[in-house]
């Protein structure tokens, strides 16, 4: 199932979206987990808590970047109903399409004359 | 992860389900359970850390919700937000943060408020009527009483007139207004002025009669305006025998005129040629804003050095004080009054501010009486408001407790709610200024001519000003103390108990009530008040006048004396004009006369009775007189009591006679037969007989007395100035015109003016009390509506809190009928209590009782029926207002009742 609609559309996105995405691209993922990745990845520079986060993913449900997923199989023991989700296509083209607006402004930047100084 | 909690990670739990109310039922519904997961999960993985890292986790999670959720709110009301708001990673500048969170509170205000729009609505309502009005009257009466005229610096004018022993305020004569003018070195400028109202001829234009001033020279230099096209009156124009000019008013320039050059042509005023030499910018109006034309003083018909007959208008010098002034003009006084004598010596100079000239202690009271109201219903509003604030501040004591648990600081949510209270101060006070520039509109258009027609009324920035304080400090008013109660919440107490922990509270039900008590009698204080003004209106208006006043139409005119120059001239005028209006089809009879009762022309003379000998009396008493047509008692509806009407063979030469007041004789030869009995005017020596007496007539104010009267007829005592009285069958106005012509058939030059109907002549005498009357009783109906909608609303609201006792009552088998009187008792006695309050209030206010005595006509201070009528027209209202809510009380469910929490 291919979703039509340009990508760039819905970028820039904010650190936030951008890091849950991220989280979401190459796994499915619960909430725990997706706060961990956040985590990790941003090295705590983003900071979530379940309330942001929720608001985050119904949001991104709502526009059919993510979708919920069937947990893997190793996940189910735990016992807790939790959901779990995932990037759809048209989530990871945006990724995709935020990720070269940043590589493109951070070319941009080398270029420039700030980029010794730093 | 099967780690036990600990007491505090627990409760930290347990808030954060409770606080997930922060986000829409749907979203709880879907997400609620995960979010209580991971934020328990992630707070045992911070445990850890260590309980630093497990507060700064807390900290974060709860703080995040409010924002969070009213985002998600607003979405899932179609509120287009952006695609991920996030403020957290801007860059954050103190300032910016400060304005975003004032700009999240003006918005979560404005959702808060359209939540509940019917209290909401009410309360602008509320705001909107009693900021408004206020305003209304406050800015007429700034204009009227505070900043009467357009002219420059208007407090350093002054009126200059004379005054003795027994009159207050005398005009004076030319001669002593130059003494005046000559020797004053605390006056600036001075000039003295006469209204008049002038008849304009000539030309290919019809004649008309427009208001006129006759002035000096120094006129126009004491007002400091100058023409806005040519000059005013030069020195030399304003003297007998000098030039005649005039000056007109931009306004009659453009009427008459179109605005053509004019400068140089002549104008026919009062059968005299005058010189147009200049025209004044528009909007300068002084005395009355009709005043077309002024012109030089010595076109007044009797010669000026014989004539007292003028007023001064002068401009302090810088630096002179009023009382200065006066002593100044008092001294100059006392030299003339041993100069001329004849004037009398007990003449003396007094000086006014020039706005006393206009706005009599009638009007003030008025006001005063006006604004008194007007800021009584103001504090019913403020009332109404408050207690609506404060259900709805008591009805979110769950929220805000929950707020101040996830570590909302107080002063934050004490700025919520103010924003809440200023913002629908603000937009109240919006609506007050609309409905104040309606109102303002309202009462220029339906005041008595006094108010529309000399002042500049308008919104200035003093009533900007006062509306904008009154529209804070009421909101601070409503705002603070709901804020302060509501931020005072005892958080367990909420959360255990949710929304009813603040309002079982006896306290606050006190207050409110005490509020409804207040409002209550206020509302009966403005009725009876109302009733007292209605029932003094209704005695006025039935007032016995002594003649018939129905379906009479009159109209005023003035010979010019150069046209009209011998009395025969005058009385065939008279003759003609009478054969020909009662040859108009459907007119019953005509007559005339120099003073028709309430145009307030009549003349005034010293009464010297037969037997009285000239120079022995102390002193001597003022009747009035009248010079009327022979058939004016006949016409008017005026009863012969005793004598003989006048006829045709009282003429010039034949023997003075006069017919008088039945109050004349009970004055002067009471219980005595007075036909053929004589008396003399003061300062004449022919004896005049009585050969008639009539019954008397109020011809001045309803609420004067009777009046002794002599009157003369016109053939014997002629009168160049006349209203005629035209009695017709039925609706006065439909014979205007033809009346009109036929009057211009006899002189196609005359113009006629002040064509009303004698009862709208009376009826312009007593605007000020129906005004003032219908004002109050708008007022007083608005403030009983306000008071009604305050006492459902808290009756409404104790009925809610109390839903769960009455469910039971009903479980428990207790009737409806039992609960609907129960409530009913309860509106009662609140209702009771103010009643009582409000009508000790009225008789306990001297004040209050003063002022209206001002107005009040032929009413008791303590009007059985005003005070009867009064509180029991606002019983009924607030009872059916109670009946509301107390009927839902009765069809409470109990099932429901008790599931309800």
């Amino acid at each position: 199932m291919t979703d039509a609609r340009d990508p760039i559309g819905f970028i820039p996105l904010t650190p936030r979206t951008f890091h849950i995405l991220m989280a979401l691209s190459a796994e499915a993922r619960n909430g725990y987990r997706i706060m961990g990745a956040i985590e990790e990845n941003s090295k705590g520079k983003v900071r979530v808590g379940p309330g942001t986060l929720y608001e985050a993913l119904h949001r991104l449900r709502g526009r059919g970047l993510i979708e919920e997923a069937d947990p893997a199989a190793d996940e189910k023991s735990d016992g807790r109903k939790q959901r779990f989700y995932r990037c759809t296509t048209l989530g990871l083209r945006v990724l995709r399409a935020e990720a070269e607006r940043l590589a493109a402004d951070l070319e941009l930047l080398r270029g420039s004359e700030l980029s010794g100084g730093a | 992860m099967t780690t036990s909690m600990d007491r505090f990670e627990r409760l930290m739990l347990a808030w954060y389900g409770v606080a997930l109310v922060a986000y829409p039922e749907r979203f709880r519904e879907t997400y609620g359970r995960e979010m209580v997961d991971v934020f328990h999960s992630q707070s045992l993985r911070r445990r850890v850390r260590g309980r630093g890292a497990q507060f700064r986790f807390w900290a974060l999670a709860f703080a995040e919700l409010i924002p969070s959720g009213l985002r998600v709110r607003l979405e899932a009301k179609g509120y287009r937000s952006r695609f991920a708001p996030s403020h957290e990673f801007e860059s954050r500048s103190p300032r910016r943060e400060f304005m975003q969170s004032v700009w999240q509170d003006i918005r979560f205000a404005a959702r808060t408020l359209g939540r509940t729009p019917l209290v909401t609505v009410v309360a602008l309502l509320t705001l909107a009527l009693g900021i408004g009005a206020n305003t209304a009257i406050f800015s007429v009466m700034n204009g009227v009483l505070f900043n009467p005229l357009s002219a420059p610096q208007p407090d350093r004018l002054v009126v200059l007139h004379e005054s003795n022993e027994d009159q207050s305020f005398l005009w004076m004569s030319y001669n002593s207004f130059l003494e005046y003018e000559q020797q004053s070195t605390t006056l600036q400028h001075v000039g003295a002025m006469r209204p008049q109202s002038v008849a304009v001829t000539g030309g290919d234009r019809p004649p008309e009669r427009i208001r006129g001033m006759f002035v000096t020279a120094g006129f126009f230099d004491a007002l400091g305006e100058q023409p806005a096209m040519g000059r005013d009156l030069l020195p030399g124009e304003d003297a007998p025998g000098d030039d005649r000019v005039a000056v007109l008013s931009y306004a009659y320039w453009q009427r008459r005129y179109g605005g053509e050059s004019i400068l140089g042509q002549i104008i026919v005023l009062n059968n005299y040629p005058h010189t147009i030499v200049g025209v004044m910018p528009q909007g300068f109006q002084f005395p009355y804003d009709d005043t077309s034309a002024w012109i030089s003083f010595h076109t007044f018909p009797r010669p000026l050095d014989q004539n007292v007959s003028m007023l001064a208008v002068g401009r302090l010098e810088p630096g002179a004080t009023l009382e200065q002034a006066e002593e100044e003009m008092g001294l100059i006084a006392g030299r003339l009054a041993e100069a001329f004598p004849e004037f009398g010596n007990d003449r003396t100079a007094q000086l006014l501010p020039i706005k006393q000239l206009f706005v009599g202690e009638r009007q003030q009271q008025l006001f005063v009486i006006l604004l008194a109201s007007v800021a009584m219903v103001l504090l019913i509003a403020a009332a109404n408001v408050a207690n609506l604030q404060l259900a709805r501040a008591t009805g979110r004591g769950r929220e805000m407790a929950i707020r101040t648990a996830i570590g909302g600081e107080r002063w934050r949510l004490m700025r919520q709610l103010l924003t809440e209270n200023v913002l629908l101060a603000a937009v109240g006070g919006i609506l007050g200024i609309a409905v104040a520039v309606g109102g303002i509109r309202l009462l220029v258009a339906n005041g008595p001519g006094w108010i529309g027609s000399m002042y500049d009324v308008d919104m200035d920035f003093t009533v900007l000003g006062f509306v904008a304080v009154v529209s804070l400090a009421t909101s601070v008013l409503f705002g603070l103390a709901p804020a302060l109660r509501a931020s005072r919440v005892d958080l367990t107490v909420s959360l255990r108990e949710g929304s009813q922990a603040l309002s079982t509270g006896f306290k606050g039900n006190r207050f409110r009530s005490a509020l409804v008590v207040s409002q209550m009698a206020l509302a009966v204080m403005l009725l009876i008040g109302a009733g007292l003004l209605v029932r003094s209106f209704q005695a006025l208006q039935s007032v016995e006048v002594g003649f018939e006043r129905d379906n009479l139409l009159t109209m005023q005119f003035r010979l010019p004396g150069n046209k009209y120059e011998t009395n025969d001239q005058v009385v065939a005028f008279y003759d003609e004009m009478s054969e020909r209006i009662r040859a108009v089809p459907g007119v019953l009879d005509v007559t005339f006369a120099q003073g028709m009762p309430f145009a307030g022309d009549e003349g005034r003379f010293e009464f010297l009775k037969d037997g009285v000998e000239p120079g022995s009396e102390v002193s001597v008493p003022m009747v009035f007189t009248n010079r009327v047509a022979l058939n004016y008692f006949e016409a008017m509806g005026i009863p012969m009591l005793a004598g003989r009407t006048f006829n045709a063979g009282d003429r010039e030469g034949s023997a003075p006679v006069a017919i008088v007041s039945q109050n004349l004789v009970d004055q002067f030869w009471p219980g005595e037969d007075v036909v053929g009995r004589t008396f003399r005017q003061r300062g004449d020596t022919a004896a005049i007989s009585i050969v008639g007496v009539v019954g008397d007539i109020r011809g001045r104010g309803l609420d004067s007395d009777w009046q002794a009267f002599a009157y003369f007829a016109h053939t014997q005592a002629i009168t160049r100035f006349a209203t005629i009285g035209v009695r017709v069958p039925s609706d006065p106005s439909s014979y205007t015109i033809a009346v009109r012509d036929a009057i211009w058939a006899v002189d196609e030059d005359q113009p006629v003016w002040e064509i009303m109907s004698q009862n709208e002549r009376i009826g312009s005498r007593i605007s000020s009390e129906r005004f003032a009357t219908s004002l109050l009783l708008v007022f007083s109906a608005v403030a009983m509506g306000l008071a009604a909608m305050g006492i459902a609303g808290v009756i409404a609201y104790m009925v809610g809190q109390r839903r769960h006792e009455i469910g039971i009552r009903l479980a428990l088998g207790a009737e409806r009928q039992r609960i609907l009187a129960m409530v009913m008792g309860q509106g009662a006695m609140l209702l009771g209590l103010g009643l009582i309050l409000g009508v000790l209030g009225v008789l306990g206010a001297g004040a209050l009782a003063r002022l209206l005595a001002g107005l009040m006509f032929g009413v008791a201070s303590v009007d059985v029926v005003a005070f009867t009528v009064a509180p029991l027209l606002l019983a009924g209202v607030a009872l059916a207002a109670v009946y509301f809510p107390a009927r839902r009380a009765s069809r409470v469910d109990p099932g429901i009742a008790l599931r309800y929490e």
